[in-house]
Order: C-alpha cells, then sequence, then structure tokens
C-alpha cells in the first residue's frame, strides 16, 4: 500500500527503506505523523522533515540484511525496478538532461510551450472532471433516482421531461409507491441568507421526506434531519444541516458547532449535523452549503419547484419503478378533467446526473468545445516543436552516423531521441497544472454566471495523471517524427562528410508539413475566433427594446422578512420604494417581478369573455411580469398606445376594486384581438386575480430571453394587484453598482434581517447572454493569436535554415549572374506555396469547425464571407513577411565566401 | 570486557530501548517507543535508528517480535510488535548491577559548592 497517500516526503522515505521493513517503518512514521499533524501541522510537518534528514537507509538496509526474511518478505515497492533495461533507461535519461541543458533556448521553448498545451487542456479537464467525474459521496447512486414530470402541455407550450413535481407528487410517492422506494424525498436549490457569511446568499438545498437516508450521507458530526418530525407539513422545529466545507469555512471547523443556533433568512436554527468531507450533495457540480428543512414547499403543496429523490429498496430494477411511476401517473390523470394535460414520470438514475438532467447536455457540448480549443493549442505546440526538433537533430546527424557506425541499434537511437522529447513534456506538464490551477483561480474569481458550479482546485492523482499523459503524449508526437527521421541516417554517406548538407531533403519536406499543419491550424481558431467575436458584436448590435444602461438594481425577498406567502407585500415595498427615491442621484424608480433576459418564465392565464373558444382551448397563457407604474420609462420600453398603469400602486383599494389594469405588448395585442388595431379598453377574465383585467396600454415587444427569439407576447399587471414575495428594485440614476450598494444599505434600514440576494446593474442582470459568445471570443482570439505567432516563427526558422542550407547552392546561382531579387523571390515563393496550402487546409477546417458550432453563433452564419477573406488575407500577409525577411539573407550570400567555404 | 567474565550487559541505548518495549507493556512498536526516548528520555532519534537497534536485539536474543495488525491511523500498514525475552530481562539487571557495583562507593562533589 503506498504510504499516506499525498504525502511525497512519507513515500519517499519509503522508497528508501528496504523492502521487509517498509511496513513498519513507513507505518509508524506515518501513524505519528497524522498524530502530531492532528495538533499542528507545521510541526508535524518540521518533525517528517527532521526525520527524512537523519533517515539511514544504509545502516537500516545493513540490519534488514541480517534479518533473513525472518520478519517476512514485505511487497516490493515502487523503488525497486530491477533488470538492466532500466540502468540503461536512466542512462538514456541522464544523457537527455545533459543534452537539454546544453540547449537551453530549445529547452526553455519547449517546456514553456509544452506547459501551455498541457496546461490549458488540465484546465479544462478539471472543470470536466468536477463537474462530471467527480464522487458526490452518494451511496451507491445506482440505487438512487431523481423522479420529474414529463410535461407537454399544449395549451401552455410547456414541454420538457425533466419538469419539477410539487409536493402533491411527493406525497404521491409516499403513499402510493408500496414498498418500491426505502426512502423518499424532494429538494430544491435556494439561496439564504445567513449570518456567518453576511450579504452573499449560501446556496442551500431545501429538502423534505428523509433526504438524508435516501442519499445514504455519512456525518461528521450530529445527524440528519428526523423525516416527518422535523421535514414534513406540521414539523416546527427549525434545524439545519451544514455542508463540511462551510463548516470549516465559515465557521472555523467549530468544534462546539453542533447544538448552536444561527440565523437563516433572520431565522434562529439549530446545527444539528455536519456532513463528512466527501459528501457533496446531489449534484457534483454544485456547492451545496447547508441543508434546511422545506417549510415552503407544504405550504404550497401545488408548485412545481421541487426534484424528487428515492433509494430504491432491495431488489427494485428502475424498469420496476417506471412502471409504479407510470401506475400513479395514471391514477391521477383518472380523475383529471379533460382537456389538462395528462400526467406522466421521469425517472433518472442520481448515477447518470452531473449538474441537472437538463443542463448535463450543454455542460458536456462546452466542455467539448473547450477540449477542443485546449487540444488544438496543444496539436500547434507539437508541431511547432516538432520542426524545432527536427533542425536540432539534422545538426546531429554526424553523432548518430559515428553511433549508428560503432553498433548502436536504432530501436536504442530512436529510444533515447524520444526519452529527449518526452522530458521536456513531463516537465511542462507539472508546470501546466500550476499554470492550469492558478489560472482557473484567477478566473473562477470573475463573477459568472455559473458561479454555482463547484470546482474543487485540489490537485488529485485523476488531474495529475491526466496532466502527466498529455505531456508524455505530446512529448511523443513532436519527437516522434524528427526521432525516426535522424535514426535513418545513411551512415556512409553522412561519415564521408558530403551528406551533411545535400541530403535530409526528406526532413525538409517534413518540415514543410509541419509548417502547413500549423498555418492550417492556426487558421481554424482564428475563424472560430472570428465567428464568435462577430457574433458578440453582433449580439450586442441588437436592440433589445429597452435600455440596459444606467440602471442599479437590487432584489428584495419578503419571505425572509417574515412575510407568509400570499400575504400582501405592498407596504414593505412601498416603504423601499420611498426610501431608495430618496436617495441622491436616483430620478427614477420602479419595482418589477423580473427583468427582461433573466432566467424564470412565469405564465398567467388569461380569456376572452366574449368569444367562444373552441373544445379544449380556453384561451392564452402568455408570459408575463408585474411591474409598478414607471417601469416602463424607467426601462425606456416604448409605448404605442394607450398608457402606464393609472395610479401609483399604494392607492388602489385592492380588495374593493373589482378590475385591475393590464399592459400587453403588441404581439400578445395582436393574438387576442386580431380585429382591432389597438384594444386600448378590451377586457380579459384572469382566473389567477379572480378578476377581469382592462388594456390600458400597448407596449412595443422588447427581447425577453434570448436575443435571437421571436417575440411571443407579454403581458404586465401592476403590482398593486398582487402579493407577490421577491421583487426586483429598480433606479434609474448615476452611481452604478455603488448605487446598487445605497440601495441595499437604504432598504435595510428599517428591517436589518431584510434578505436582498443580489445587488448589481440592470447591465450585470442581463448579462448572461453575452457570456458564451463574449468567453468563446476572448479565448479563441488569445489562443488564436498566440498560434499565428508561433506558426509565423515556424514558417521564419524554415525559411531562414533553408537559405543557410543552400548558401553554396545560391552562391554558385549568383556567380552565375543570377539576380539577387529573383534569388530572394524563388525562396519566398517557395514559402509562400506552403502557406498558401496551410491558409487553404485552414478555411476547411474553420469552416467545418463553423459549423459544428453554429448553433452557439448568432447573428453570423458559419459560412461567414467577412471572416473567410479577411482571416486568410491576414495570414497570408503574415506567412509573406516571415519569408520575405530570412529569405533577404540569400540576396547578401558572398558567392566567393560560399564557395570558399567547401 | 569478554563474556566469560559475568553475564552480557547493555550499550546505553539498548538499554534505553529494551527498557522502552518493557515501559510499553505489550503495545511496544516502532511509534510509541520512539516517543517514549524522546518525552522520557529526552533522545530525539531517527526511526531508522530505533529500528537498527530493535534488529540488534532481537540478534541477540533480548527481544523477540511478530506482526501485528494493522491499523487506519497508519494507512493499513501492519505493526511490528516487540517482547522482551527473559536472557532481555537478566541483560537488564546485569546492566544495572554492573552500574550499582560503580556507583557504590562513589561521591560526587556537590555542584553548589562547587560553583
Amino acid at each position: 500500500m503506498p504510504a499516506g497517500r499525498g504525502n511525497w516526503l512519507l513515500r519517499w522515505i519509503e522508497g528508501r527503506t528496504p523492502v521487509e521493513l517498509r511496513d513498519y517503518v513507513v507505518g509508524d512514521l506515518e501513524e505519528e505523523f497524522n498524530e502530531r499533524r492532528a495538533r499542528g501541522a507545521a510541526a508535524a510537518w518540521r518533525w517528517l522533515v527532521g526525520q527524512a534528514i537523519r533517515f539511514e537507509s544504509g545502516a537500516l538496509r545493513h540490519a534488514a540484511s541480517r534479518l533473513d526474511g525472518r520478519w517476512g518478505r514485505g511487497r516490493p515497492g515502487r523503488m525497486h525496478m530491477g533488470g538492466g533495461g532500466v540502468e540503461m533507461i536512466l542512462k538514456d535519461v541522464k544523457y537527455a538532461v545533459r543534452r537539454l541543458v546544453r540547449s537551453p533556448v530549445f529547452t526553455v521553448v519547449a517546456v514553456l510551450s509544452l506547459a501551455l498545451g498541457t496546461g490549458a487542456n488540465t484546465a479544462v479537464f478539471t472543470v470536466f472532471r468536477s463537474v462530471f467525474l467527480a464522487d458526490a459521496g452518494v451511496d451507491r447512486p445506482h440505487r438512487v433516482v431523481q423522479v420529474y414530470r414529463n410535461l407537454d402541455d399544449p395549451r401552455t407550450g410547456n414541454a420538457s421531461p425533466h419538469w419539477k413535481i410539487s409536493y402533491t407528487d411527493y406525497r404521491r410517492m409516499v403513499e402510493q409507491a408500496g414498498d418500491v422506494f426505502s426512502h423518499v424525498a424532494t429538494y430544491r436549490l435556494a439561496g439564504v441568507r445567513a449570518e456567518p457569511t453576511g450579504d452573499a446568499d449560501v446556496t442551500t438545498l431545501m429538502v423534505s421526506g428523509d433526504f438524508f437516508g435516501a442519499v445514504g450521507a455519512d456525518f461528521q458530526r450530529g445527524r440528519g434531519f428526523a423525516p416527518g418530525a422535523e421535514t414534513d407539513v406540521g414539523a416546527g422545529s427549525d434545524v439545519v444541516v451544514l455542508d463540511h466545507a462551510y463548516w470549516v469555512d465559515a465557521m472555523g471547523s467549530d468544534p462546539d458547532a453542533l447544538g448552536s443556533r444561527i440565523r437563516l433568512d433572520g431565522e434562529p436554527h439549530t446545527v444539528v449535523g455536519v456532513l463528512a468531507p466527501e459528501f457533496r450533495g446531489v449534484s457534483t457540480g454544485v456547492n451545496f452549503e447547508m441543508y434546511i428543512p422545506d417549510r415552503r414547499a407544504y405550504a404550497d403543496p401545488g408548485s412545481d419547484n421541487l426534484v424528487g429523490l428515492a433509494r430504491l429498496a432491495d431488489g427494485i430494477s428502475i424498469p420496476r419503478v417506471e412502471q409504479t411511476m407510470g401506475a400513479i401517473a395514471a391514477r391521477v390523470n383518472e380523475t383529471r378533467p379533460a382537456g389538462l394535460s395528462r400526467r406522466a414520470y421521469t425517472v433518472v438514475p442520481q448515477s447518470e446526473v452531473a449538474i441537472d438532467p437538463q443542463l448535463d447536455g450543454y455542460a458536456a457540448a462546452f466542455s467539448l468545445i473547450l477540449f477542443g480549443i485546449a487540444g488544438t493549442v496543444l496539436l500547434i505546440m507539437c508541431t511547432n516543436l516538432a520542426s524545432f526538433q527536427l533542425a536540432r537533430t539534422a545538426d546531429r546527424r554526424r553523432e548518430f552516423a559515428i553511433r549508428r557506425a560503432i553498433g548502436a541499434d536504432r530501436s536504442r537511437m530512436l529510444r533515447q531521441l524520444l526519452i529527449e522529447s518526452t522530458l521536456p513534456g513531463v516537465v511542462g506538464s507539472a508546470l501546466g497544472v500550476w499554470l492550469a490551477l492558478a489560472g482557473l483561480k484567477a478566473f473562477l474569481t470573475i463573477d459568472l454566471p455559473l458561479s454555482v458550479v463547484r470546482v474543487d482546485l485540489t490537485p488529485d492523482p485523476l488531474v495529475l495523471g491526466f496532466a502527466l499523459v498529455v505531456g508524455i503524449a505530446a512529448g511523443l508526437l513532436f519527437g516522434l517524427l524528427p526521432a525516426l527521421a535522424a535514426s535513418r541516417v545513411p551512415v556512409a554517406t553522412t561519415l564521408r562528410g558530403g551528406g551533411e548538407k545535400t541530403t535530409g531533403r526528406g526532413s525538409q519536406r517534413l518540415r514543410g508539413a509541419l509548417v502547413v499543419g500549423q498555418i492550417s491550424l492556426s487558421l481554424a481558431l482564428l475563424i472560430a475566433a472570428g465567428l464568435f467575436s462577430r457574433s458578440l458584436f453582433a449580439a450586442l448590435a441588437v436592440d433589445p427594446g429597452f435600455d440596459r444602461y444606467g440602471v442599479a438594481t437590487i432584489t428584495v425577498s419578503a419571505d425572509a422578512a417574515g412575510y407568509e406567502p400570499g400575504e400582501p407585500t405592498t407596504q414593505l415595498f412601498e416603504r423601499i420604494r420611498r426610501d431608495v427615491e430618496s436617495l441622491p442621484g436616483v430620478r427614477q424608480v420602479a419595482l418589477a417581478s423580473r427583468v427582461p433576459l433573466e432566467l424564470g418564465i412565469w405564465r398567467t392565464h388569461m380569456r376572452r369573455p366574449d368569444v367562444e373558444y373552441p373544445e379544449g382551448v380556453d384561451g392564452v397563457y402568455p408570459e408575463y411580469g408585474i411591474v409598478t407604474p414607471g417601469y416602463f420609462e424607467l426601462m425606456g420600453m416604448r409605448m404605442i398606445a394607450g398608457s402606464d398603469f393609472g395610479s401609483d400602486f399604494m392607492d388602489v383599494p385592492l380588495a374593493d376594486s373589482t378590475e385591475m389594469e393590464l399592459v400587453v405588448d403588441s404581439v400578445l395585442a395582436h393574438e387576442l384581438w386580431p380585429e382591432v388595431d389597438r384594444p386600448i379598453g378590451r377586457v380579459v377574465e384572469m382566473d389567477a386575480y379572480g378578476r377581469t383585467a382592462r388594456v390600458v396600454g400597448v407596449l412595443a415587444t422588447h427581447k425577453n430571453h434570448t436575443l435571437g427569439e421571436e417575440a411571443e407576447g407579454y403581458a404586465y399587471v401592476p403590482f398593486a394587484a398582487s402579493s407577490q414575495q421577491t421583487m426586483r428594485v429598480l433606479a434609474r440614476g448615476a452611481g452604478g453598482a455603488g448605487l446598487a450598494a445605497r440601495m441595499r444599505d437604504v432598504a435595510r434600514t428599517s428591517d436589518p434581517d431584510l434578505h436582498v440576494p443580489t445587488v448589481e446593474t440592470l447591465e450585470q442582470a442581463t448579462d448572461s447572454v453575452f457570456f458564451l459568445p463574449r468567453l468563446a471570443a476572448v479565448l479563441l482570439s488569445l489562443f488564436g493569436a498566440l498560434a499565428l505567432c508561433i506558426a509565423s516563427l515556424g514558417l521564419w526558422g524554415l525559411v531562414r535554415y533553408t537559405v543557410v542550407r543552400r548558401e553554396r547552392e545560391i552562391g554558385i546561382r549568383l556567380s552565375l549572374g543570377a539576380r539577387p531579387t529573383t534569388v530572394v523571390r524563388s525562396m519566398t515563393a517557395a514559402a509562400a506555396r506552403l502557406a498558401a496550402i496551410g491558409v487553404g487546409l485552414g478555411v476547411l477546417l474553420g469552416v467545418s469547425a463553423g459549423f459544428g458550432l453554429e448553433q452557439y453563433l448568432f447573428g453570423v452564419r458559419a459560412f461567414d464571407p467577412v471572416t473567410l477573406v479577411l482571416l486568410p488575407g491576414l495570414l497570408m500577409g503574415i506567412a509573406a513577411l516571415a519569408a520575405w525577411l530570412p529569405a533577404r539573407r540569400a540576396a547578401k550570400v558572398d558567392p566567393i565566401v560560399a564557395l570558399r567555404a567547401e | 570486557m569478554s563474556k566469560e567474565e559475568g553475564p552480557v550487559t547493555l550499550a546505553e541505548f539498548e538499554e534505553l530501548v529494551l527498557l522502552a518495549v518493557l515501559r510499553s507493556e505489550g503495545e511496544a512498536y516502532g511509534a510509541p517507543l520512539q516517543r517514549d526516548l524522546a518525552e522520557r528520555a529526552k533522545r530525539s532519534v531517527s526511526v531508522s535508528t530505533v529500528y537498527v537497534t530493535l534488529i540488534r536485539l532481537e540478534d541477540k536474543g533480548f527481544l523477540t517480535s511478530r506482526k501485528g495488525h494493522p491499523t487506519a491511523e497508519r494507512g493499513g500498514k501492519a505493526k511490528r510488535l516487540f517482547e522482551a525475552t527473559p536472557d532481555g530481562v537478566e541483560a537488564l539487571r546485569a546492566t544495572r548491577a554492573l552500574r550499582d557495583r560503580m556507583w557504590d562507593g562513589v561521591e560526587l562533589p556537590d555542584p553548589a559548592r562547587e560553583r
């Protein structure tokens, strides 16, 4: 068994300990080290370093030799590599190191470019591993299932096999599934304001039923929730279970945490458990920080916002579960009125879920694109190093010829050359791991729309192994062709001296091919970069139908302030609105349930009282928002006809009014009243509000979810008519993010417990649609530019080398009367041919990559003429320059000097 | 000193290690022995030194050892458990007797007066 996983010093000592003593000696050290580390890591390491320094392996080996196997044979360890082959390899390694040290420029370039290449791949792999390959700590995850509704509702257009279930669905699973499940639970993701961590939301999993039983979690301290008593209807206790990382980071591993009380959304909760560090919740990719009973779910049993989670009872298979859930759905459908969507459930094994069944596909595609970029970068690095290496081995032809002549066999020479190229790969991959982790660390501090995703930055064996394999593979890749070429050196010609300058045409061709490869790959990257950049500009140029700039916004959650679902919140929000209005620099204030381009879909039912709907259709289900008067003006939205909501929202005595006001956009107006141009004063019935609504204004459409969408119809109802719990407060004025922070402070003046989960500008709130094109454009441009530099350097080096090698020939041509410009031109032309082939291939590659990426592009086609003319042109220009600069040398060749050199 | 002149005695470190084995009452293996030597005898020695001495004592027949069970805190590695043999105890007794004989009649000057 390897000594102390991750403790390199112990492993080093293990390697120096005789096999038969290894378990005892290293076990003792490990035991003592662990005991000391519990008291203080620094002192423990000091002690272990002291042990390593004073460790006398010679004396121990001598003593062990007297044992004669009395203490057993022991297990062979990694350091025992018997046999002469190993010694030979070690010799080769030593020789390779000496050679690499002797050419520091090549070594540094090779190590750095391989570090960059493996670093890029390792970074992508680290993220990929965190999301897709991590062990979430769920006990036997293939025995756990997530349950969703399989929804296809023709009336609302909502359709998804992974629609959330309701608390009622959960009760059905508990009461009707019989003995199919051994534990049943639900969960949903929520943000909670916790006292120890201040303003930022704590990512919380709200759970009901026997959640911890279903996942089979281990606890570091304490326990999970008592199913029923603590987590279902009527449960009264306020309890919380902490994630291990949260306990360590936010509470400093407080040993007295159990039983202590922390305030969550203003309510004191008792800590009953701290999870074991291995447990990461139901999604490997997400960072859950705490778990609390989901009391809101039982308060509102009809809303579809939960994920069902169940552990299968012994002997029950997934098909059996699907059958049971099908039977439950059939029972529901029996009593459901015709016209409503049929109920059906989807069962997903937990072992197949990374983040969430809906997001996993996108995440995988995104990873694939990133792997494509990183892989291409590595490939370019390899081709560059390969041509570098070719030139180096060409210089060593004499050495190889001599070695062949005195009997070195070809495989031995091949091996030695490959060791020489894999060595920089190994060093480069170590550096690459560091680069990847440092880069990711910096990258993850940026506020990403996916910041909730957990990326584990500890370099575990999997990541290290991946980097090492990539590094070695890259080393082999760039070393193989040059090594094959070099080991095939013709002994006699080379030794006679003539070979040095006249042969090597094969390796020259190889270098040419490599340059072509470099140019085509870098052009492909640049074309992809160009496509995404054009996407980004196209996206930024789209008029979303409102003004994203100059508005600060906070989200205020009333439920955290003690409001129960359904309780009017107008007083709270009215107070906040007045306070924000009084802030200096604020010109307009309005409230909205949601701003365009942020996540979330809310629909409501409307029907015209004055028309007969055909069988099975009973109106429309448009998306809608809840806003206060002044919102449209603040957002810069255009009113086509009519006006804003009439009165200030606090003036309307809600209960007394029988009719409410309604604003619709032009698309919804046309859908409801195709017969009139401007349906001001028309009326619809709205079941959700139990009253009719009269249209007071028709709004121009605005972008709602994506920039490329066709408007589908949108409605606005006044805030006064609602008991909305969570609202965005928007203020137009000077100050940006600073203004948002002041808004939060002023909102909290009268209620310090108020939950304000987001504090940002409207630009930030609506930024996620630009995230992918921006990230892709930046990454691809960066790598594309880097690749272009490398390819140009490669071409430059090739032409220069050609000129030097053919100096004698050039000298003869010049002395026979050739004009210098002709010679230069012929040199440049040869390079230009290579560049042209590279560009041609690059365009092909770029176009096919573009078609693969088309679904991620916006406002630009894969076959984009602008990109496809500009970039190849640019590349040809740069290539010509890279070739012409060294070719000029040819004109300066002095025929006399060149000929005399022979 | 040759063997014929009396019972075998121990070198100082051997004596300390053997005493540590006796002190640890059945749970004598590397880690606690090393700890006892460091804390009580103020001999902070490397683990290799401890094992070299243990093997020598076993060679001389003053100790026997057997393989113990692996435990988690030592990374699943087995312990080597040591026990003093009657010969070992006899050697300790002889060493102590030798000391006592030599101490007999020695009177050290009082360090306080010397200063």
